[in-house]
C-alpha cells in the first residue's frame, strides 16, 4: 500500500462505509438492558419519520418502548457517532499539523481542561443550565478553551507559534489539570464517583439537547478541515517547505487549532473524556487509504463514529445490567485490533 | 540585462546578534549564482531572506523591481522556488504527490489538480530522470533520489528563480556532479536564475557563473570563480592555507586545501 487510494475508488469505498455506518447505528438500537423486539423498533423509528410517519401503526408498543428507543437509544446512537467523528477529524488533522504521531484531541491539554472544569462543576454542584446544557458540559467546555488559550499564548513569540512550546505547553498544563482534579477528588470523597464517571466517558446522558449543541460545532468545524486538507498535506512535509510554496502557514495553523480546540471541546463538553479514538483511528485509516489528508479525513470521519458506535453498544451489553466506560471499552478493544494491524502491515505508522 | 532579483542594503538580525550587515547583490536570468562562506557568514540567512522564509525588511530585497515584503505568499512562490538543505517527510506519500506539491501556488482556493498539473509534474520528474520513481512511496528511496524530487518539486513549481541550499552536501559525489550538471544546464536552458548555497569551493568554482563570497554577514567580494576564487582571498576568508590551482579539463580554479591556520 504506497500510493493510497486515488480517486473514483475511495469515494466508492465510503461511500459503502457510510452506508455500513448507518447499518451498524440501526442494530446498535436493538441492543440494551429492556428487550424491545426487532419490529417494534423499526416500528418506532419509520413512526418518528415525518411524512411517513401516520401510515406506520404502534398498536401494541407499549410508551415506556418508545421512549427508551427515542429518548435513550437513539440519542445515545448520534452523540456516539458525532463525538467520534469529531474526535477522529481532530486527530487526524492534529497529527498532520504538528508531524506527530502522538498528537490526537487532548494533546494540547484540552480534555483535561474540559475535565477539571466539569469536575469544579460538579463539587460546587451547579445545576443551573445554559441553552439546554447541564453546568457540567458548560464548565467543561470553557475549561477547554481556557486552558488551550493559556496554552496557545505560552507558545507565541510575536505573530508565530512554536510547535514544540506548544506540545510541551500542553503536556504540562494536562498533568497539572489532572493533579488539580485528584486533588478535588481527595477533598470531595463523597463526589468521587461522579467525577470519575464523568472522566471516563460515557454515553449515558446524551439527550437530544447535547445533539442539537454539538452539530453546528461539528458540521462547520469538519468542513473547515475538510477545507484545508490540502494545504495541510503540504504543511506535513514541512514548514518552511510549505512557506516557500506560498501558504501562509502561520494563519492555516491558528486557524486549525481553533477549529480543533472547539471541536474537541464540545465534545468532551458533551461525552466526557473518550481517548484512543483521536489517535488510533486516523493512523488505522493512514495505513489503509494512505497520508493524503483529502481522502484520509472523510475516512476518518466515518470511521470514528463507527468505531465509537460499536463501542457503545458493547459498553451497553458486554455486563449487563451495569454499564461499563465507553473510554475503557474503546482501548481495551481497540489496541489489540490496531498492534494487530501493525504486526501485519510492519510498515512505518507515520 | 534585466536583473531579476535586486538585494539593497539588506540587514538581518536574529535578535540583536546581526548576521547581514547592507547586503547588496543582484541575480540575473540564465545565470547560477553560488552564495559561498565559513560557517555563521550568513549565506543561509541571506537565501532565506530573498526566499522570504525569514521576513526581509521593507526596500531590501526586489524581485522585478518589485519589493518583495508587498508580495503575498501565493505571488512570491510563484517567482520562486526554495530547495531546502534538507528534506524528511514523515508521511508516506509517493514521490508523485511530493512533486505535485509543487503546484500549490498555482492551484486556486480550495479546487484540485488539472491535467495541466499532472503533465508538468510529469515534466519535472523526466528532467531530473525520476520518471521511473513516480509510484514509489517517498520513504522508500534513497538520498540521492529525494534530493532530485525535491528538485523536481521545485521545477513544478516553474519559477524563473530557484534557490537551493546546499543541494548536494549530503550525496555522494556521483549525485553531487549529475545534480549540480541538472542545475546548471536548466539555467542555461531555460534562462532560469540560480541561486545555491555551496560549501564545497572546486564544485563552486566548476559550476557556478557568479560566486558571492561572505564573511561575517558582508559580502567579500563577487565575482566569476576565477576573480573570487584566489588564493589571497581563500585565505582572507576561510583562514586557511591553500593551493590553487587550473582545473586541466575545465580550465577553473581547483583548490587544494592544506591545513588551517
Amino acid at each position: 500500500m504506497i500510493s493510497g487510494l486515488k480517486g473514483k475508488l475511495s469515494g466508492v469505498i465510503l461511500v459503502v462505509l457510510i452506508i455500513l455506518l448507518i447499518f451498524i447505528s440501526a442494530a446498535s438500537l436493538f441492543l440494551g438492558t429492556a428487550n424491545i423486539g426487532y419490529v417494534d423498533v423499526f416500528r418506532i423509528l419509520l413512526h418518528h419519520i415525518p411524512g411517513l410517519g401516520e401510515h406506520i401503526s404502534m398498536d401494541g408498543i407499549p410508551d415506556s418502548a418508545v421512549t427508551i428507543i427515542m429518548k435513550l437509544r437513539l440519542t445515545r446512537v448520534i452523540l456516539a457517532l458525532l463525538v467520534g467523528a469529531g474526535l477522529s477529524a481532530v486527530g487526524s488533522t492534529m497529527q498532520c499539523l504538528f508531524r506527530n504521531p502522538m498528537a490526537e484531541p487532548g494533546l494540547l491539554g484540552i480534555s483535561s481542561g474540559a475535565g477539571l472544569g466539569a469536575t469544579i462543576a460538579i463539587i460546587v454542584g451547579a445545576n443551573t443550565t445554559f441553552f439546554g446544557m447541564g453546568a457540567t458540559a458548560v464548565f467543561a467546555f470553557f475549561g477547554a478553551i481556557l486552558t488551550i488559550l493559556v496554552v496557545y499564548n505560552i507558545s507565541r513569540t510575536g505573530s508565530k507559534m512554536s510547535s514544540t512550546v506548544l506540545i510541551l505547553a500542553g503536556t504540562a498544563l494536562s498533568f497539572m489539570n489532572s493533579a488539580v482534579i485528584q486533588l478535588l477528588m481527595v477533598f470531595r470523597r463523597d463526589r468521587m464517583d461522579y467525577i470519575m464517571l464523568w472522566t471516563m466517558g460515557s454515553f449515558t446522558t446524551s439527550g437530544w439537547n447535547k445533539i442539537i449543541i454539538l452539530i453546528p460545532f461539528l458540521a462547520a468545524g469538519l468542513a473547515v478541515l475538510l477545507m484545508y486538507a490540502r494545504q495541510l498535506n503540504v504543511i506535513s512535509t514541512g514548514e518552511e517547505t510549505a512557506q516557500s510554496l506560498g501558504i501562509e502557514v502561520e494563519k492555516i495553523k491558528k486557524i486549525l487549532l481553533a477549529v480543533c480546540s472547539l471541536v474537541t471541546a464540545a465534545c468532551v463538553a458533551t461525552s466526557g473524556i473518550i481517548g484512543f479514538v483521536g489517535l488510533i483511528i486516523p493512523h488505522v485509516f493512514r495505513l489503509i487509504v494512505g497520508p493524503d489528508q483529502r481522502v484520509l479525513l472523510p475516512y476518518s470521519i466515518v470511521g470514528g463514529a463507527t468505531f465509537l458506535v460499536i463501542c457503545d453498544a458493547l459498553a451497553r451489553v458486554v455486563a449487563p445490567p451495569a454499564e461499563i466506560p465507553v473510554g475503557a471499552i474503546t482501548a481495551v478493544f481497540g489496541s489489540p485490533f490496531f498492534i494487530a494491524l501493525l504486526i501485519r502491515g510492519k510498515r512505518s505508522v507515520m | 540585462m534585466e536583473r531579476l532579483v535586486n538585494v539593497e542594503n539588506l540587514d538581518f538580525s536574529y535578535g540583536d546578534r546581526k548576521v547581514l550587515n547592507r547586503i547588496c547583490a543582484s541575480f540575473r536570468p540564465g545565470m547560477v549564482y553560488g552564495l559561498l562562506g565559513p560557517n555563521g557568514s550568513g549565506k543561509t540567512t541571506l537565501l532565506k531572506n530573498i526566499a522570504s522564509i525569514y521576513k526581509p525588511e521593507k526596500n531590501a530585497v526586489y524581485i522585478n523591481g518589485r519589493d518583495i515584503t508587498n508580495m503575498t505568499p501565493p505571488e512570491i512562490a510563484k517567482k520562486m522556488a526554495l530547495v531546502p538543505q534538507s528534506t524528511h517527510i514523515d508521511f508516506d506519500f509517493t514521490v508523485e504527490d511530493i512533486v505535485m506539491m509543487g503546484r500549490t501556488p498555482h492551484i486556486k482556493g480550495f479546487s484540485n489538480e488539472t491535467d495541466e498539473d499532472r503533465e508538468i509534474v510529469k515534466w519535472a520528474l523526466e528532467t531530473v530522470r525520476a520518471g521511473h520513481l513516480k509510484d514509489r512511496s517517498i520513504k522508500s528511496i534513497s538520498g540521492g533520489e529525494l534530493q532530485r524530487v525535491v528538485i523536481a518539486r521545485a521545477l513544478a513549481q516553474k519559477t524563473p528563480i530557484i534557490l537551493l541550499d546546499e543541494p548536494v552536501s549530503q550525496l555522494d559525489i556521483h549525485h553531487q556532479l549529475s545534480i549540480m550538471e541538472t542545475i546548471t544546464k536548466l539555467a542555461h536552458e531555460q534562462n532560469l536564475t540560480v541561486v545555491t548555497v555551496l560549501h564545497d569551493l572546486n564544485l563552486a568554482a566548476e559550476y557556478c557563473d557568479i560566486i558571492y563570497l561572505l564573511k561575517d554577514g558582508e559580502i567579500m567580494c563577487g565575482g566569476s570563480p576565477k576573480e573570487v576564487l584566489t588564493y589571497d582571498i581563500i585565505e582572507n576568508v576561510y583562514d586557511i592555507v591553500c593551493l590553487v590551482y587550473e582545473n586541466p579539463v575545465s580550465k577553473k580554479p581547483h583548490i587544494i586545501p592544506v591545513r588551517s591556520r
